[in-house]
């Protein structure tokens, strides 16, 4: 492969990771639809979903664009093994703890990736992107930060049941920081200011400033769930795969 | 484990489309407090990007008058005293704002 092909195939393959993580966090949090703690709620993580799944769009766009295959065939027309998604997305939803804390974690991610990684990259139409992406962001990080305050000092153990969920996030949280042969292409290249796992630093000084105002443990650094960004994944993929495309699988090249 | 409902507040949201327009009531909900309220006023209210900007206001808070008060609604003619002159000041405003750069 020529240097160009070299880039043009690592930048394809960092784009696929970024939307993937953005469809399944869309997803799973979908899921949530109808069984949120209050109704008012249930339109909020919602909303949060359709933003979620708006992201994967922008992204997948951007790949169709760059002849990887149309938007519909990206997101749902691809084998298990060809998802880039960290793992610990990807996990069945296991109670309200569960989410907001995964959502606390993601996003947290999310805003560094985005703001340290992918505003200052040197394409265009990545930092677009990300500028557009952000604006959102920072209300998912503003609701998941109410959260944490209110759960990490309300009453009914909320606390310790926050404390344990984020435990076993972080356990399963490393998979967001591993860096792919192609993102250090890339910072190599001079078109990405630094590598995914360049984050972790800052990103452990945040969640536990964020943890100490909510009256949290002090959390751990994100650890396991690697093999996602090279196609590895758990049982719970195939599951979420298997529902995202249940009807189109019903009617392929159906029109809607 | 018990489950004590949560002491709520009842909110009045209010929003405002753009700089200068009146705050119009969108709807209410209920919240723990302000901070709560507020966040999921912003992504009830304006999750299609309806409004700029949102006011909470705590429904006890509001004094009203009595619901179908028949003094309110006068019998002699008032259409004298319509300022309808002032009813286009909205609209004048934002073709101005359309005319300048």
């Amino acid at each position: 492969m020529t240097q160009r092909k070299l880039i043009d195939h690592a930048v394809n393959e960092v784009l696929l990771a970024i939307a993937d993580d953005e469809l399944v966090c869309g997803h799973r949090d979908s899921e949530w639809c109808a069984f949120a703690p209050m109704i008012e709620e249930d339109v909020a993580f919602a909303s949060i979903a359709q933003d979620e799944m708006g992201h994967a769009r922008l992204l997948y766009q951007l790949l169709e664009a760059r002849g990887q295959g149309s938007l519909d065939q990206l997101a749902f027309g691809r084998p298990v093994t060809g998802y880039k998604n960290a793992q610990l997305l990807e996990r069945k939803n296991a109670g309200w703890a569960q989410a907001i804390a995964r959502h606390l974690v993601y996003d947290l991610y999310d805003d560094l990736l985005t703001g340290r990684l992918l505003e200052a990259c040197q394409l265009v139409e990545v930092a677009d992107i990300a500028r557009l992406v952000r604006r959102e962001e920072r209300y998912h990080l503003e609701h998941q930060e109410t959260w944490i305050n209110h759960l990490g000092h309300g009453g009914d153990g909320a606390k310790a049941r926050l404390d344990t969920a984020l435990g076993q996030v972080l356990a399963e949280a490393g998979g967001l920081f591993e860096d792919l042969p192609a993102h250090r292409q890339l910072a190599e290249a001079g078109l990405l200011p630094g590598v995914p796992s360049d984050l972790q630093i800052e990103f452990s000084q945040r969640l536990s400033a964020l943890c100490l105002a909510a009256g949290l443990s002090e959390p751990a650094i994100p650890s396991g769930g690697l093999g996602g960004r090279l196609g590895q994944h758990t049982a719970d993929m195939s599951e979420c795969l298997a529902t995202m495309t249940e009807v189109l699988g019903r009617a392929p090249g159906a029109i809607w | 484990m018990s489950h004590e409902p949560v002491e709520e507040t009842v909110y009045e949201v209010f929003g405002q489309t753009d700089r200068g327009e009146p705050y119009v009531q969108l709807g209410s909900l209920p919240a723990a407090d302000p901070e709560m309220g507020l966040m999921l006023a912003r992504e009830l209210f304006s999750r299609r990007g309806e409004v700029i900007s949102l006011w909470l206001v705590e429904r006890q808070e509001i004094h009203a008058t009595e619901r179908l008060d028949g003094d309110l609604i006068r019998g002699t003619d008032r259409t004298y005293r319509m300022g309808e002159g002032y009813r286009v000041t909205v609209e004048k405003r934002q073709r101005l704002r359309r005319v300048k750069p």
